[in-house]
């Protein structure tokens, strides 16, 4: 697991909105916590597997794609915060967040 | 009986991100395919055999009208084997999925695949 600080979701924050400013081709100014993937920003699985591998990279993370989905099941993400917030439980408890 | 249908288009160039970085594009398909799958890639054309079948596995989550992270299914579910063209290729089922069809009553599966220059369409029907 990878330790967790004050900066660190700014962090995640900051890497997400450019990873959908860039990949959506939107104005990083008009990306919000409140924007809906889909709805908004035209999001889809590709981004969202891209965005996992990227923060597995970044943190050396162990988990598993399988209980990323689980967990989905169970806690629908549809907003910019609802995936940072699900990233910043990822990076903090790694695959068990399938208990959560 | 029609149960569902499911298409789906993937551009080649949104993987090339992917395919430049060898730890993301290695853990990419640990992550989404099995190691029998990987094999059936043809070695000269790995960019393009990913992306066919990562679409063949999008347009099977749309055929049960759902994806991945609502559905209970499994990007390694599902495992394409390619017999030597991209276009020619086997579908087989975890043992999961397998149970999920039988519930859902489908008894035939059909799948298609086509590459275009920049994009692939891949198309699966399921039958009850």
């Amino acid at each position: 697991m990878a330790a967790i600080n004050e900066s660190t979701r700014t962090e995640v924050k900051e890497t997400i909105i450019e990873f959908f400013a860039e990949e959506c081709e939107i104005d990083i100014n008009k990306i919000t916590e409140a924007s809906n993937v889909i709805r908004d920003l035209e999001g889809d699985s590709l981004m969202f597997l891209e965005l996992l591998e990227i923060f597995k990279k970044k943190y050396n993370l162990n988990i598993e794609l399988k209980t990323v989905g689980k967990y989905v099941v169970k806690h629908p993400v549809e907003t910019v915060g609802g995936i940072i917030d699900m990233t910043m439980l990822i990076i903090e408890h790694e695959n068990n967040i399938a208990n959560m | 009986m029609l149960y569902g249908c499911g298409i789906d288009i993937e551009e080649t160039d949104r993987f090339l991100k992917i395919f430049e970085d060898p730890l993301l594009y290695s853990a990419f398909v640990k992550d989404v395919f099995n190691e029998s799958e990987v094999l059936s890639f043809d070695r000269i054309n790995i960019p393009l055999y990913t992306t066919a079948a990562f679409s063949i596995k999008e347009a099977f989550f749309k055929s049960v009208g759902k994806s991945w992270t609502n559905s209970g299914l499994y990007w390694k579910d599902i495992c394409v084997i390619f017999r030597g063209d991209v276009d020619r290729f086997d579908l087989s089922y975890s043992n999961d999925l397998r149970k999920t069809l039988a519930d859902m009553g489908v008894t035939k599966i059909e799948a298609a695949v086509k590459a275009e220059s920049t994009y692939i369409v891949s198309t699966v029907v399921l039958f009850r």
